[in-house]
Formats: structure tokens, sequence, C-alpha cells
């Protein structure tokens, strides 16, 4: 896992924090959550993007599983209502494997799985979040470690 | 003759004896005692009608401590929020010789109905559920607007302080810092008891000046605090000023559906607590009497109670004022009343 500086935001004018996605060449990808590109990184699968809302007082954090082709393969979010936070303290462990802070005085550790698992329901109340829905399959794991 | 009472000295549940029903914590282990038996002391079999709310086993023979002649020590294990009925049965599908309702995170509202009727069970159970996570909803959703607009003023407010040169920016900074920690604070607070366990699901650690000084610096201009000039510093010192006054959008919007959510859980539930009412012999006992014609111009009218709440749903109420569902409702409700003064 290696950072890198190939994409970037603009920011949409949605009332949700949204922005354009732009890789390499001004070429758009989509419309991805979050307004501020916290870190990138090259993994084994694709790339690696993490986004934040902007809103450090009540901030959630997107990370997004691309593959080479820049397709989205996999989305999992991080946020507490009435919670502030800020992404950082970042410690990359393996190629698939990375960790760093977010609330205050927590630990998160993401991990890439080369194959992905079910998760069958959703987990109310829990700050960890799978936009794109319970019941499928994912290859992000988010876990708090500490 | 039996009944379900409660242990002296257990303080994990708690028992509500004008309903004959117990309430109790997610997650809690509690003991209650089953007195007596069947007809000619036969040993009831127990059951419970949701075990995915509530588990309930006979633990008399596995403590060391006997409650007294004729009590058995029954274990409730409360698995999820939701409301059930708990009954000792005279065999495991015989009659129920006793009942009792079971509230798990919520306070039952109505005592368990006279017979086993799943229908019965689950309309007050949803009732009471409905009306109990209404007024959840409706409390958040309010504490939620309160906490946008103050965030918002707080953060304008110390704008013109620095605009009209009261407040330096860093003071400023510091000033929008405490304020909104605390209103972050005071919101989760207030928050009803099921939003404060959302709420409070990460450990709340607010942030520093510091700590914002040097994301917001390290955001806008790739350095750290420290390296900047001073035109730069107060450029940092303003922003966080100004996202001071953003509250996320995305729970904003969440609790705004919450909101709405919850009154037209408390519309459903009112419907149901109606139709209850008016059904010819409700699950609470309760006889209504009358003609036939009466008893189906009310249960006609708890029909439409609960068409209209399940209807309202997805609507805001207060929209309902003077729009043509209001007319309707006010329609439904002459037609009632003269329908009624008619088979009278």
């Amino acid at each position: 896992m290696e950072p890198v500086e190939v994409f970037s935001l603009i920011p949409t004018k949605d009332a949700l924090p949204r922005a354009r996605l732009i890789s390499e060449g001004a070429r758009e990808l989509g419309v991805i959550d979050g307004h501020v590109l916290e870190a990138q990184y090259h993994v084994p699968s694709g790339y690696l993007l993490v986004t934040s809302e902007g809103n450090p007082f009540e901030e959630g954090l997107h990370i997004y599983l691309l593959g080479d082709d820049f397709h989205i393969n996999d989305q999992v979010a991080l946020s507490a209502i009435y919670h502030s936070g800020i992404f950082g303290d970042v410690a990359i462990s393996r190629d698939e494997c990375f960790e760093f802070t977010f609330f205050g005085n927590d630990r998160w550790r993401l991990t890439i799985r080369n194959t992905p698992r079910m998760h069958w329901l959703p987990k109310i109340g829990s700050s960890v979040r799978y936009p794109s829905g319970w019941f499928r399959r994912h290859y992000l794991q988010l876990d708090r470690v500490q | 003759m039996a009944d379900f009472r409660p242990i002296l000295d257990e303080s994990r549940i708690t028992y509500i004896p004008a309903i004959e029903s117990f309430a109790m914590d997610p997650g809690a282990v509690a003991d209650i005692a089953l007195w007596g038996g069947g007809p000619t002391g036969e040993l009831l079999a127990l059951v419970s009608l949701n075990e995915a709310i509530v588990e309930a086993y006979d633990v008399s023979y596995v403590t060391a401590k006997p409650l007294g002649d004729n009590l058995r020590r029954i274990q409730l294990t409360a698995k999820n929020i939701g409301q059930t009925v708990i009954e000792a049965r005279l065999g495991v599908t015989g009659p129920a010789w006793a009942r009792a309702g079971i509230g798990v995170g919520i306070t039952p509202s109505a005592a368990p109905s006279g017979h086993s009727e799943a229908l019965d069970d689950a309309i007050i159970a949803f009732e009471s559920t409905a009306a109990n996570f209404a007024q959840r909803f409706i409390r958040d959703a309010r504490v939620r607007e309160n906490y946008v607009a103050q965030a918002k003023q707080v953060s304008k407010e110390i704008l013109d302080e620095v605009n009209s040169g009261k407040l330096s920016p860093e003071a400023a900074a510091q000033k929008a810092v405490d304020m909104r920690n605390g209103l972050l604070d005071a919101s989760r607070l207030n928050n009803s008891d099921l939003g404060r366990a959302i709420s409070e699901a990460e450990k709340a650690t607010g942030k520093t000046i510091e700590e914002l000084m040097e994301k917001y610096a390290s955001e806008r201009f790739g350095q750290e605090f420290a390296q900047l000039g001073a035109a730069e510093q107060d450029a940092v010192f303003i922003e966080i000023v100004r996202a001071a006054g953003r509250p996320s959008p995305r729970f904003t919007k969440l609790a705004a559906i919450g909101g709405k959510a919850g009154k037209g859980l408390l519309v459903v539930s009112l419907a149901f607590a109606a139709y209850s009412y008016f059904r010819p012999s409700g699950p609470r006992g309760r006889k209504t009497g009358g003609r036939a014609r009466r008893r189906v111009s009310r249960k006609f009218s708890g029909r439409c109670c609960v068409w209209l709440g399940l209807r309202s749903w997805g609507t805001d109420l207060r929209w309902c004022r003077g729009s043509c569902w209001g007319h309707c409702v006010r329609s439904w409700c002459r037609f009632n009343v003269r329908l009624a003064l008619a088979l009278n």
C-alpha cells in the first residue's frame, strides 16, 4: 500500500457533502461521498480513497476501494451523530491493511479482503456503515482495534 | 390459579402491577417468580410468545436459592428491544393459566390480553412499541433542529464579532470550539434514551483547537500551523469558526426522516388503540356491547384511522392542515358522527 496522487475531488453543490471524483487526465469518474480527499493509496487490487465531509465537529469518513479500471468495488463509511472526528495518525501495516484514528482516543483498522465477505444484516447504531447495503459481499472490513 | 410476580431483591427488572407487566433493559438477565399451578396442581409450561425479544427459562432446580413454597424461579433474558408476553400454560399448547407483559427497552403501556390470540398480542405490542418509538423519534428530531439552529447562530454571531473587531480571529476560534463542543454534549444528553444509545456508541472527545488548527493548516496550506504567516493563521482561525456552523447534513436529514416517521408512528399507534378499543370484544377484555351495526361503524372508524396513520407515515402532518388531507379528515369525522347518530 503506497500513497499516490492520482485523484482529486470537485465538491458538488448538493445538500449532502458529495464531490465529483476526477482521475489523472481530468477524467470524471462519478460522484462520491465527501468533500475532502484525505488520502489515496495504490493497493494490489487497485486504489483506496479516503474522503471526509469537511465537518470536523461532526465528521463522516468514507473509504472507497476502486479497481484498476477506476470502478468502485466497495465502500465503507465511519461516522457518529454528535461526534467530532479527524482522520489522522495513519499507520500502514501491510499491503492490505492500515490503521488510523478518528473520533479521539480510538483506533480503527481497515482490511482489504482478497475474497469478499457477506454482511447479512445491518448493524443498527454502529458507527460503521456500508452504504452499498447489507446482504452483500464486501471487500472492505473496518474494525475498531482500540 | 397462578401468576407471575416480582422477586424482592431483584433490581434488574421493574414490575408494573397496574398492567401486570415487567420492564427490563436490553441485554439484561433477570429473575421473576411464578406462583401456583394448574387447577389440580399441574406443573405449568413456560412459553415466551416472542423469543427474539425475551427468552424465559425455569431455573428453580438449577439455582441454590429456592423462593418458597409453590414458587418457581423464572429467568428472563432480554434479547432485543420490543414487547412480548410470557405465559404459563396448562401444557405447551394448552390454555394460559398466567400471563405477564414484558417490555425490553420500552415501558409497556397496556396489560397483556386475556387470551392468546396472536393478532391481539401483535396489535398490543405494536401499539405500545410504536408509541414508544414515536415519542423518541419526535424528541430526537427536535433536539437535532435545535442543535442545527444553534450551531449556525453561534458561528454567525462569532463571525460578526470578528468582523466588527470585538474579537480576534484566535479568540473567536477558541470560543467557537468551546461552544460547539458544548452543543455536541448538550445534544447527546437531550436525546431520548434510544438517541443517546446511538449517539454514545463512540466515546465522545470534542476536538481541541490545536487539532483543528493543524487540520486546516495542512488542508488549506499544506504546512504545519506554526510555519504559517499571521494572515494565513487568521485564515485558519476563521475557517474553524465557519466549520463550527456546519452540522452534518447527513445526520440532519436522518433526524428529519426520523421525526416524520415518529409522527406517522404516533398516528398509527393511536389508530391501533382506537381499533383495539372499539373491537366488539377487545383484546383487553373490554366489551363494547351495543348493536352490531354500531360495532361495524366503529370497526370501520378504527380501520380508517389505521389507513390514515399509515398514509401519513411519510407525510409531515403539518402539511395536513388546510390541505386536501385536512379536508378528507374533516369530512370523514363529520360522516362518522352523522352515521353514529343515525344508527343510534
